[in-house]
């Protein structure tokens, strides 16, 4: 019996695939095959943070930016130098956007393993606490 | 004034929001994927420790759990609080550190849970120190041999089966034997001697209408500004259970480390290997003989080596164990008990016929030892109970046979009458701990044949006599007797008194 690779090794492979060029639609086409095969699709949420995860030690890091209103590029231009300083410098930084007005105000930044939340509403959640 | 209050009020939300400012940095985070039974499975945190505190953003607040299950893809995390607000997709933060507990004396006289948070309905407790709860025993070079006596004020204990500082002693027995008894009449005794031994009690998964119990009559006896109880009560997550000894050690270990005495009493462990059962299977790590996890013993082992006698370098002070085990229908085979006992530095054995024949504290002596306990004997008491547990071990042999009504030849009627009376004498009721004189008086007149014609009936009315008058008239020499320096025998001066007092009150009870 074929022993279960794990998701670990899954995302490291793809991770590698992506990194050398390969065109993500190909990766993702045999890495769904392969999940359908083995009857874990359940899982496919969480193979692609292990992706984005094992992105990072390829040099790419996704950024998910959580703001109240649309970022200024100077902003963003901040944001990816915070990113680098914590990743070093060679990173390639992609910044994904995403609008939520419950923040209030301030930005919370979400990296595949880390994050710091910022926002205003975390600041009066942390004040009522 | 009320612009002086606005003022005030606005410079604290200031400072205040200053503090919140802080730029803490990126912090890992990973998420829940799914949590049931006190378990949350986490996704993310690859940088996780053993052990390591995590922190459960969800809807309702931060949610504290600690990382036990560390695996390729995923952490299991035993969560410290309330399973129900926790959901799948929470965010989960690393904290950066291990489980820490308050420690200190601002401790003494409170009841705390495993996290230090008090349960007493007092004032938060403020402390300068915190300790991780779960710490590496003195390693062989910082230890000395156990020497200074911990008296419990049980005379079979004290005599037979002596306990010192630094000493792991095991009270194990079955249900409603006297088990807490023994444990509570020995922090009473501390405060009773002043010895300056600080109590922990550390309930596991106890009643709290027994801890309530416990806490007032340590009030009452005055030992509650020496004690700490650590509680856990049945309905609190296992979590709670499996850290209250390692938290309670933690607070003791304060005293140990800083030249003082700690005792500390862990009722039960049997409680405890349960709940550390009940978490590994949900870990779903695989069980073991009687379901419970191949490390069971070493959860025991870490926590009981933690007690110590320090050398004189580390200064001298010392942490004493009482841990307490359950036993089902007196079968110390079982494989909690053995473990225990084979962990600990010998054990008081209770047992169920004893308890019920009136023999209270039903203590075993033909199964009850300690190994290291002589050492540390006071003088006094060492001198006058040299043969007596080999005495009461024959006797309570030849008394079964006794039962036969058979004729004896008349040594061995008298070895089975000195029992009765030795037995008689070793009865002790709840909450009455006795003094190292009342303990070599009471055991030198009894072992000398002064009660030998007192009826058996009326030997603790002797006894209390022989008491009241010594204690009447020679009262200065009691309290040098009570130091427990001194040997009691036929021709030293304290022997003489007891000797003549003796006579005196076994008169009025003859018969």
């Amino acid at each position: 019996m074929a022993t279960k690779i794990s998701r670990r090794k899954l995302a490291n492979w793809s991770a590698k695939r992506l990194a050398s060029g390969d065109p993500a639609k190909n990766v993702m086409h045999e890495l769904g095959a392969y999940l359908i095969d083995t009857r874990r699709t359940h899982e496919q949420s969480l193979i692609i943070r292990d992706i984005e995860i094992a992105l990072l030690s390829e040099g790419s890091v996704l950024v998910n930016a959580v703001a109240a209103r649309p970022l200024s590029d100077e902003a963003k231009s901040d944001i990816e130098a915070f990113v680098k300083s914590e990743y070093g410098s060679n990173a390639s930084v992609i910044i994904h956007e995403t609008i939520d007005e419950s923040v209030i105000g301030g930005v919370k930044l979400e990296t595949p393993d880390k994050q710091i939340d910022a926002t205003v509403r975390n600041k009066l959640e942390k004040l009522m606490a | 004034m009320a612009d002086i209050a606005v003022q005030e009020l606005s410079k604290e939300l200031k400072n205040a929001i200053a503090g919140l400012e802080q730029n803490e940095g990126l912090k890992d985070a990973g998420v829940v994927i799914r949590v049931g039974d006190g378990v949350a499975w986490v996704h993310g945190l690859a940088n996780a420790g053993y052990s390591e505190v995590l922190e459960i953003d969800t809807s309702e607040g931060v949610v504290e759990a600690f990382a036990l299950n560390l695996m390729e893809d995923e952490i299991g995390a035993v969560i410290l609080g309330n399973d129900s607000q926790v959901s799948a997709g929470n965010t989960v933060r690393l904290r950066g550190q291990v489980l820490e507990v308050p420690v200190g004396e601002e401790l003494l006289g409170r009841v705390v849970d495993p996290l230090g948070r008090p349960l007493d309905g007092g004032p938060a407790i403020k402390t300068k120190l915190r300790n991780p709860v779960e710490r590496e025993a003195i390693g062989v070079m910082g230890r000395k041999s156990v020497h200074e006596p911990l008296m419990t004020g049980i005379m079979s204990i004290d005599a037979m089966f002596p306990i010192g500082r630094g000493q792991r002693e095991l009270i194990i027995g079955d249900r409603q034997t006297g088990k807490t008894a023994v444990a509570i009449d020995t922090m009473i005794n501390q405060a009773r001697q002043k010895t300056g031994v600080v109590n922990i009690y550390v309930a596991i998964g106890q009643k709290l209408s027994k801890v309530a119990r416990l806490v007032e009559r340590l009030k009452q006896e005055g030992v509650m500004e020496q004690t700490i109880v650590v509680a856990t009560g049945p309905s609190d997550p296992a979590s709670l259970l499996y850290l209250a000894p390692y938290a309670g050690t933690a607070m003791g270990e304060y005293f140990r480390d800083n030249k003082g005495h700690a005792l500390m009493i862990y009722d039960d462990l049997s409680k405890h290997a349960v709940a550390y059962r009940q978490m590994s299977l949900l870990l779903r790590r695989p069980p073991g003989r009687e379901a419970f996890p191949g490390d069971v013993f070493y959860l025991h082992s870490r926590l009981l080596e933690r007690s110590a006698k320090l050398s004189d370098d580390l200064g001298n002070g010392s942490l004493t164990a009482l841990p307490i085990i359950e036993t089902q229908a007196g079968d110390i085979s079982a494989y909690i008990p053995t473990n225990v006992i084979s962990i600990t530095d010998g054990q008081i054995f209770m047992e169920t016929d004893l308890f019920n024949q009136g023999i209270r504290p039903a203590i075993s002596a033909g199964l009850s030892v300690s190994r290291v306990g002589g050492s540390a004997q006071t003088k006094a008491v060492k001198s006058v109970s040299g043969n007596l547990k080999l005495g009461l071990s024959q006797f309570r042999e030849l008394a079964s046979f006794a039962q036969f009504g058979s004729d004896l030849d008349a040594e061995t009627k008298s070895q089975i009458d000195r029992g009765q009376r030795l037995t008689e004498l070793l009865k002790q009721p709840q909450y009455e701990p006795a003094g190292i004189w009342e303990q070599s008086a009471s055991i030198f007149a009894v072992s000398q044949g002064l009660f030998d014609n007192v009826t058996v009936a009326k030997i603790k009315d002797a006894q209390t006599a022989l008491l009241t008058n010594l204690w009447k008239d020679h009262k200065k020499e009691m309290q040098e007797l009570n130091k427990g320096g001194e040997k009691v025998a036929a021709d030293s001066p304290s022997g003489k008194l007891i000797l003549k007092a003796g006579k005196a009150a076994a008169k009025g009870f003859e018969g």
